[in-house]
């Protein structure tokens, strides 16, 4: 049965391209509610028929009976005998489903139980107003001289037309045709598929009813040597004399199926049916029916004509009656007019892929090479560019052919919302926009699972039960939208409802009882990371497990999936109001985003979906910043300690480098840096000191690591080709890819290196981290590096500089000893540093640039004078107070290996215009004690010079890094006032107003905000939350007269 | 039946591999090189877009490499659905050459020859210190020798010490 083996991928190939489009008609019947387009069930009709047909050839009578009778129930339809109720699509339904089941294991179809099926439609057919019966006709033999032998014995190889068919034939002047074929002879010699032999039967008539005839074979031998018949019953207006040669066949193949004996019967029960249709109306009808039968012998006397009198005759009848009638409905099946198709493997495609990428290529050497020679070669630069465009417009054509639109996953959520919502006895609608978007295949194919999830959850959880949103004023029935939409070259897809939302605080007390988060985690969570626990692992709302979600498994697998797509998840949700979840999506899957990076100078690929951040460690900030735990290296990265593998050992490059120099280079650097520590004993550091570390910090799943590189070269889109069997077993790497530049780099796999790195309990290094090192919580700070042409550099936070003007020094002015620039017409006072502290004088001429820096926020126009800047810079500053000291100078800081002095501005205007700063001591009312005020900042430098301007004032300052801290704080000391930063990490100032309004003990408390954050809006919004003060950094000046102000006031009180 | 054989040189020994597995010789080379590989994965190559995994045959062989580089050229195989056809046409033993490009790395190309099938005579035992299932046959040509590699054989042997490499 070879022939068999080769036909039958094709057969379940198209049956189930056709039950693809086969249910969402039906659904589509079942909602347009009594208007049955015609059209759409001509289509089911005709998928579930060619399955039936094909069906008959490999002899899979289970699949053939089920179709058949879904066909029955479909003209029942058709001829609006029935109307497609809930039930009836049900039914339907689920016949679909059991002819799908069967289709996808065609071997085992015979033994698959159908009865359930069967009787189930059969039911329906039995229940409606005219049962289709099925007649069982024989073929009117030619050599039989004509004399018609209708055996009515059960033999399998008969035709079972339903008398609803017929009586169609014969109502449109078809003629009945048994046809035989066989296999051998007439397809596979002549290379017909049985598919084609159809397709080309229906294209000029109406395929009916088949069957396979085995009564010739007698056993597997026979099979081989003798030629299989096929028979099977076809209907068109054709003439006989013409059908054989329509089909291609030997005119013996083809007999006439004599129809006259339906004829009458049929006409009388068609007739009748009319007749009872008919009285049962309530307008009045001048008796349509007897009319009809003369006007039916008629048409069956002309044989090959369609029939136009019985239409227009009842074309009138249901202009009188309004009442749709069968016959209205278009009969010839036409063919829907599609764009010719051709089918092409997925692997023949991305083969073409990867040589439209190596055209490109090659495109662009050719277009580098013949550069030079278009000047003197006429008629090159044309041909040249017209390449170039051919060649890209291909390459886009080809990877459009990978691309498909998401309505294939779109279409089968309209079925299962339906069914998901009769269980839960939910009313809901699904509204889907935006089907023709089109994804990379594979895209669609991960999307499926996360989708399905997603909505699942909207059924279940989102909407609520239609009594329950009545009670809540919205309508009984909820919706659902489904939407796919392109921006900004990525695909979005949303997921929303109209349902009870999700609420923030009960997935929180959730999250809490399932240990999945702290109460300190979740104190400094805000209502959006609370609702994005959800997307923990293990996490799970619903109380009761069902079927359908809740199985402990959830948001989180949507995540990773979609994650893995290279895609992001995001949530916004209002309680009462609904949910969206939106998916944004790349195009293509086949395209990845990855950084090129480079160890031992070989090049490798890290995906960007696997990349968390970068981080440059600086030669002398290694001592401080790496360490050695228990034999492995960890990096302090903010309030973590981040476990750290070094790409050339994992990949064993590190052989090869050359560690004896470096050693001896780190030696010297290192006495240059002054670094504190002594660090020979880190191997890192015999090598990597004359440079910069680069460190990639890695996520995966929920640990994270960070991966030392030599060098990140840049970010390149690659297509990702599968590994070489002779790598698999090389764990470290995911694929290859072809570069830009035509080399062959191996990307690589997360999971895999940090199996080889063996690093494990990886959230552990959170515990074991020095919980109280100040330092390392500190925020790195933007710093403005200038000097004067001398030795010495300086630094100021960028957070204080409003702007920097550059100037001829010619523009100074002098008055007496004091120099002035006319600045957006003020007397700006300028300051030379060098007058004020103990630094080299600068040469100026009058014809030099200088450089004004001018503060923020200060009370009388200043500005410094310096001669240029020489970089912004950030870093977390280790100042240094006691080394290098004098007044007007907060102390010293080595910033990129150098020494910098960080000038104290504001004691510097006060030295230097003594008349405007008359310094306020903090002015102490009746008591002794002197006033207590909390300083919370995250900056040390800030909270350095802040302190010392209030010590200096004469207050008593107690220091935090955080709003948790400073609740801490709060809790277990009385203070008097707090001045509070806004940006912070673990708890902002934001948060720490709301709680610090919120205890009752302290909504009293005066709290100045003291920030960077410069502008109008923000500190309205300041005030609003609760804070008494905004004040701008960092004028002291301001800062004292306003702490006094506000102290008084609360004094007051 | 004949059959052409494409022969190559390992150092100075004659070897032979069936034409109808040979997609082409390439000669221009830039291979990158994979990191913790054993000895005979070359490397990787990209081949119009393709990659293919190089082999050093004389590695896989044992062979010292004649110290001649010049003469050196890619044989690239085709993968097995390219083959499929000669399989099923029975043109060829059933040879497992998976679904990657490989290329064997060799150190001078010779002449392409029809033997009949009876000229292909089984495999001596201890033949030139070569494990005798990577060899399917040897074939007389004259004074000259030239053992027909089983292809099969040879790349399981790749696939397996690559195993063993990762293993370590």
């Amino acid at each position: 049965m070879s022939d068999y083996d080769e036909l039958l991928p094709v057969f379940i190939e198209e049956s189930q391209q056709h039950l693809q489009t086969i249910e969402p008609d039906i659904l589509a019947i079942e909602h347009s509610s009594g208007a049955v387009d015609s059209a759409t069930i001509n289509r089911i009709f005709r998928g579930v028929h060619s399955i039936k047909g094909a069906s008959g050839f490999f002899g899979l009578q289970n699949i053939g009976k089920l179709s058949h009778v879904i066909e029955n129930s479909l003209v029942l339809l058709r001829d609006g005998k029935t109307e497609p109720s809930s039930e009836f699509t049900d039914v339907l339904l689920k016949g679909v489903d059991a002819l799908r089941t069967m289709v996808d294991n065609v071997g085992e179809s015979e033994q698959f139980d159908i009865r359930n099926e069967l009787d189930l439609l059969q039911k329906l057919l039995d229940n409606a107003a005219c049962p289709p019966q099925t007649v069982i006709v024989s073929e009117m033999r030619t050599d039989n001289k004509g004399a018609k032998t209708e055996q009515k014995t059960e033999e399998p190889n008969k035709f079972h037309v339903s008398a609803g068919d017929i009586e169609h034939f014969i109502s449109e002047g078809l003629h009945l045709y048994a046809v035989k074929i066989f296999l051998d002879k007439d397809l596979r010699q002549k290379d017909r598929s049985p598919y084609e032999f159809i397709n080309n039967m229906e294209s000029f008539g109406y395929y009916v009813d088949s069957f396979l005839d085995i009564r010739s074979v007698t056993g597997l031998s026979d099979c081989l040597n003798n030629d299989l018949a096929f028979d099977f019953l076809f209907a068109t207006t054709l003439s006989p004399d013409l059908v054989p040669e329509g089909l291609e066949l030997p005119e013996d193949r083809v007999s006439v199926i004599d129809l006259d004996e339906f004829r009458e019967e049929l006409q009388a029960e068609k007739a009748a049916a009319l007749e009872s249709q008919i009285s049962n109306l309530k307008s009045q009808i001048s008796a349509p029916g007897p009319e009809s039968e003369p006007d039916r012998d008629k048409t069956s006397d002309a044989s090959s004509q369609i029939d136009d009198p019985p239409r227009s005759e009842t074309a009138a009848l249901s202009n009188k009656t309004d009442e749709p009638d069968k016959t209205d409905i278009p009969v010839i099946p036409r063919e829907v007019q599609t764009e010719e198709k051709i089918r092409v493997g997925v692997n023949f495609l991305n083969e073409l892929v990867n040589l439209a990428g190596e055209l490109v290529l090659g495109r662009n050497q050719l277009m580098q090479a013949a550069l030079p020679l278009v000047r003197n070669t006429p008629g090159l630069n044309p041909v040249l560019q017209h390449i170039s465009r051919v060649t890209s417009e291909m390459q886009e054509k080809i990877m459009q052919m990978r691309m498909q639109t998401i309505s294939v996953i779109f279409v089968k959520f309209h079925r299962f919302v339906r069914t998901l919502a009769k269980n839960y006895n939910k009313e809901i609608k699904l509204v889907t926009s935006g089907e023709d978007v089109e994804l990379d295949k594979s895209i669609i194919e991960g999307l499926s699972d996360p989708l399905t999830h997603l909505i699942r959850n909207s059924v279940d959880h989102g909407i609520e039960l239609p009594e329950e949103r009545e009670k809540a004023g919205k309508p009984r029935y909820g919706t659902i939208e489904l939407k796919a939409y392109h921006q900004g070259g990525q695909v979005h897809l949303v997921v929303s409802d109209d349902g009870k939302g999700v609420d923030g605080k009960f997935v929180a007390q959730k999250a809490l009882d399932k240990g999945l988060v702290r109460q300190d985690q979740l104190d400094s969570m805000n209502e959006k990371e609370r609702v994005r626990l959800i997307f923990r692992p293990g996490f799970s709302t619903v109380e009761k497990v069902t079927d359908l979600s809740g199985r402990g498994v959830g948001m989180d697998v949507v995540r990773t999936n979609i994650e893995h797509l290279g895609g992001t998840v995001n949530i916004v949700t209002k309680v009462g109001k609904g949910t969206t979840i939106k998916l944004v999506l790349p195009l293509t899957l086949a395209i990845v985003s990855g950084l090129l990076i480079k160890a031992h100078n070989q090049c490798f690929i890290l995906p960007e979906v696997d990349i968390d951040e970068l981080v440059r460690v600086k030669p002398d900030e290694i001592a401080t910043r790496i360490d050695v735990l228990q034999d492995s290296k960890v990096l302090r990265l903010r309030d973590m300690l981040l476990p750290l593998v070094d790409l050339n050992q994992i990949l064993g490059l590190e052989g090869k480098r050359s560690q004896a120099s470096g050693g001896q280079e780190q030696e010297s650097q290192g006495a240059k840096a002054n670094l504190k520590r002594e660090n020979s004993q880190s191997p890192i550091l015999k090598f990597q000191s004359e440079k910069p570390l680069r460190i990639l910090v890695i996520k995966h799943g929920i640990s994270r690591f960070g991966l030392i590189v030599d060098s990140i070269e840049s970010t390149e889109e690659i297509v990702v080709k599968p590994l070489p069997r002779y790598l698999k077993k090389m764990k470290c790497f995911s694929g290859v890819c072809i570069l830009g530049n035509g080399e062959v780099s191996l990307i690589l796999d997360v999971a895999g290196i940090l199996k080889k790195a063996a690093i494990r309990h990886l959230d552990e290094t959170k515990e074991v981290m020095k919980p109280k090192e100040t330092v390392l919580e500190a925020e790195a700070q933007t710093l403005l590096l200038f000097d004067n042409n001398t030795q010495e550099r300086f630094a100021l936070p960028l957070e204080l500089i409003s702007r920097i003007e550059r100037v001829p020094a010619s523009k100074i002015e002098r008055i007496k000893d004091k120099q002035f620039l006319q600045y957006q017409n003020k007397k700006l006072r300028l300051i030379f540093l060098e007058n004020y502290l103990p630094v080299c004088k600068p040469e100026r001429s009058s014809e030099d640039i200088i450089g004004i820096i001018v503060p923020k926020q200060t009370k009388h126009p200043l500005g410094i004078v310096m001669n240029r800047v020489i970089n912004t810079l950030n870093a977390v500053v280790d100042l240094d107070t006691t080394a290098i000291m004098a007044p007007g100078l907060f102390g010293s800081a080595v910033l990129d290996g150098k020494i910098t002095l960080f000038p104290d501005i504001y004691r510097i205007f006060e030295l230097a215009a003594p008349e405007w700063y008359k310094t306020e001591k903090a002015i102490r009312t009746n008591s002794d004690r002197k006033y207590r005020v909390l300083l919370v900042d995250d900056t040390p430098f800030f909270r350095m010079v802040e302190s010392e301007y209030l010590t200096s004032a004469g207050y008593e300052v107690i220091q935090a890094e955080n709003g948790k801290k400073a609740m801490q704080i709060l809790e277990e000391e009385s203070v008097d006032a707090v001045i509070l930063d806004i940006v912070m990490p673990k708890m902002d100032g934001w948060k720490t107003i709301r709680a610090i309004r919120a205890d009752d003990q302290l909504k009293r408390l005066p709290v100045m905000a003291v920030t960077s954050l410069d502008s109008e809006g923000l500190s309205q919004e300041g005030l609003k939350a609760g804070f008494t003060e905004w004040e701008l950094k960092l004028d002291k000046i301001r800062l004292i007269e306003k702490l006094s102000a506000m102290l008084n006031a609360s004094v007051n009180d | 039946m004949s059959r052409q054989i494409t022969t190559f040189f390992l150092g100075n020994t004659l070897f032979g591999v069936d034409i109808l597995l040979v997609k082409e010789v390439y000669r221009h080379m830039t291979v990158n090189p994979i990191p913790n590989a054993p000895n005979h994965l070359l490397g990787l190559m990209n081949l119009r877009g393709r990659v293919v995994t190089v082999i050093d045959l004389n590695v896989c062989l044992n062979r010292l490499p004649e110290t001649n580089t010049g003469d050196r050229r890619l044989l690239i195989l085709k993968t097995r659905e390219e083959i499929k056809k000669y399989i099923n046409n029975n043109q060829l033993n059933d040879v497992f050459l998976g679904e990657d490009i490989v290329g064997f790395l060799i150190d001078k190309m010779d002449d392409v020859l029809t033997v009949e099938n009876e000229e292909i005579l089984p495999p001596p035992p201890n033949i030139a210190d070569l494990d005798e299932d990577i060899i399917e046959g040897i074939i007389k040509q004259g004074k000259r020798l030239v053992i027909l590699l089983d292809v099969t054989v040879v790349l399981e042997l790749v696939m397996n010490a690559a195993v063993e490499a990762e293993n370590q």
